[in-house]
């Protein structure tokens, strides 16, 4: 496993949050790449080929649940784990993320505390990627 | 009387010469203003970053206005944050005696300065503020009752749910603002809803029984069932309001999916009331109860449109394969074509 600091995309239409969950990750020692809808969240998976991608559900164009779906679909980023930030928590929406194929949801409003420790989980079972 | 109407048409186009220098001097001071206040947010953001974190930033001594750019900066990071983040800007407002001076505009004569006042203290997740706007739920005015539900459910008021349900169920908060506010609250709010269950207003109890099937869970299903069972007052000849309350039962039901309570929703089929059979086949539909199919095939052919049409849904979504068939001959009716229809789909 590499000793570089692990990369994670955010993907938010929301600066706000993209500032927070920016701001908490990169303290915690990751590198952080950012996106402001599905297209460019895309984009960036495909350029940065982060090891771990954080992406709110209602974005414009591309929603979350299908930026997951293309990640999936393409063989140079199926293996990216997908944190879906949705501020729907019905067990419908929750399984539409799984479906998906993402790997973790968080409820928003959200604690960034909590978020860096659904990172950390998920990127301690899975070895860095870049 | 030319001379006269020269000097009008002088004076006209001066006026209107210094009406314009008026607004587009209007316009670039308010630009400079947004851009200094965009300034002032881009400056104050780390400081407003490291304090939402629960580091100590070096705050110095803050200008009346770089404190209320730092405010807004807090307030809009408070709806977007939950657990210690939020704790820690309501204790900068509350150190700042932000939350005293909301406090004391929510009492204000202004309608408009109290609905503010209303909205802000929930942004600042001040917890003293919970009880002033519990009795702002019973404010004159429409919209301090509606900045004050919503202010509410952002605190996660658990003891304000039996008076947002009273509000919602007597629509004196737009429904989606209370709902939202309860909903927001999420399990939070179940014990509250629970309590409300026996309330002697049927509206109080058909809001509760419905926001439990948000946010309840499988301990729920037997208060749900008895409630799916009101019969009372068909007899009373008040079956509508009464319906209301075992639909939102049997819609609390299907979104617990819970499976023993089955039985009581396959007898809500048979439910006098349209809405209450549309609602108990979409929640048998949810809970996937294969015995309740023979009689989903008897409502999607017999019954009125909206019972039929859900009925065609639960039967595509119980077992599609049998659905298909049963649909899928050129005798079948509408709503069974319907549910052929949307097996295919399932099974696609």
């Amino acid at each position: 496993m590499s000793d570089a600091p692990r990369t994670v995309l955010v993907a938010d239409d929301d600066e706000d949050i993209l500032q927070l969950v920016s701001f908490r990750l990169e303290r915690a020692g990751y590198t952080v790449v950012t996106a402001a809808d599905g297209q460019q969240a895309l984009a960036a998976a495909r350029q940065h080929q982060p090891d771990l991608a954080v992406l709110d559900v209602m974005m414009p164009g591309l929603n979350g649940y299908e930026v997951t779906r293309q990640l999936r679909a393409d063989p140079a980023t199926a293996a990216i784990p997908v944190i879906l930030l949705t501020a729907r928590v019905q067990e419908a929406d929750v399984s539409r993320g799984f479906e998906a194929g993402a790997d973790d949801y968080l409820r928003k409003p959200f604690s960034p505390q909590e978020l860096r420790s659904r990172v950390q989980a998920i990127l301690a079972r899975r070895p860095s990627v870049t | 009387m030319i001379a006269a109407l020269q000097l009008l048409g002088v004076a006209l186009s001066l006026l209107a010469l210094a009406t314009m220098f008026v607004l587009v001097g209007r316009r670039l001071w308010l630009g400079r203003v947004e851009r200094r206040r965009s300034a002032l947010e881009q400056r104050l953001r780390p400081v407003a970053l490291e304090l939402v974190d629960g580091e100590e930033p070096e705050l110095g001594k803050l200008s009346a206005e770089e404190a209320r750019a730092l405010a807004t900066i807090l307030g809009r990071y408070a709806r977007k944050l939950r657990g210690e983040p939020r704790d820690r800007i309501a204790q900068f407002f509350e150190g700042l005696g932000a939350v005293q001076r909301e406090l004391k505009r929510l009492r204000a004569r202004r309608s408009a300065t109290r609905a503010t006042a209303a909205f802000t203290l929930g942004d600042m997740g001040a917890e003293a503020a919970v009880a002033p706007l519990i009795a702002a739920l019973d404010d004159r005015v429409r919209d301090v009752r509606s900045a004050a539900a919503r202010s509410l459910g952002m605190l996660e008021a658990e003891v304000a749910v039996p008076r947002l349900v009273r509000s919602l169920a007597g629509s004196e908060v737009p429904r989606a603002i209370a709902g939202g506010a309860l909903l927001a609250m999420g399990s939070k709010a179940a014990p509250g809803l629970r309590m409300l269950l026996d309330a002697p207003e049927a509206p109080v109890r058909a809001n509760a029984i419905e926001l439990l099937g948000f946010t309840g869970d499988a301990s729920d299903a037997d208060v749900l069932e008895a409630a799916l069972l009101e019969h009372d007052a068909i007899a009373a000849s008040q079956w509508a309001e009464f319906a209301e309350v075992r639909a939102a039962a049997a819609r609390a039901l299907g979104r617990i999916g819970a499976r023993r309570a089955a039985a009581g929703l396959r007898d809500a089929l048979n439910d006098p009331a349209p809405f209450v059979r549309t609602a108990a086949a979409h929640a048998l539909g949810r809970i996937g109860d294969r015995d309740a199919f023979d009689a989903l095939v008897r409502q999607a052919a017999e019954d009125a449109y909206d019972p039929a049409q859900a009925a065609a849904q639960a039967l595509a979504g119980i077992d599609p394969l049998r659905a298909m068939q049963l649909g899928g001959g050129e005798r079948a009716s509408a709503h069974l074509a319907e549910a052929a229809a949307l097996a295919q789909l399932e099974l696609a």
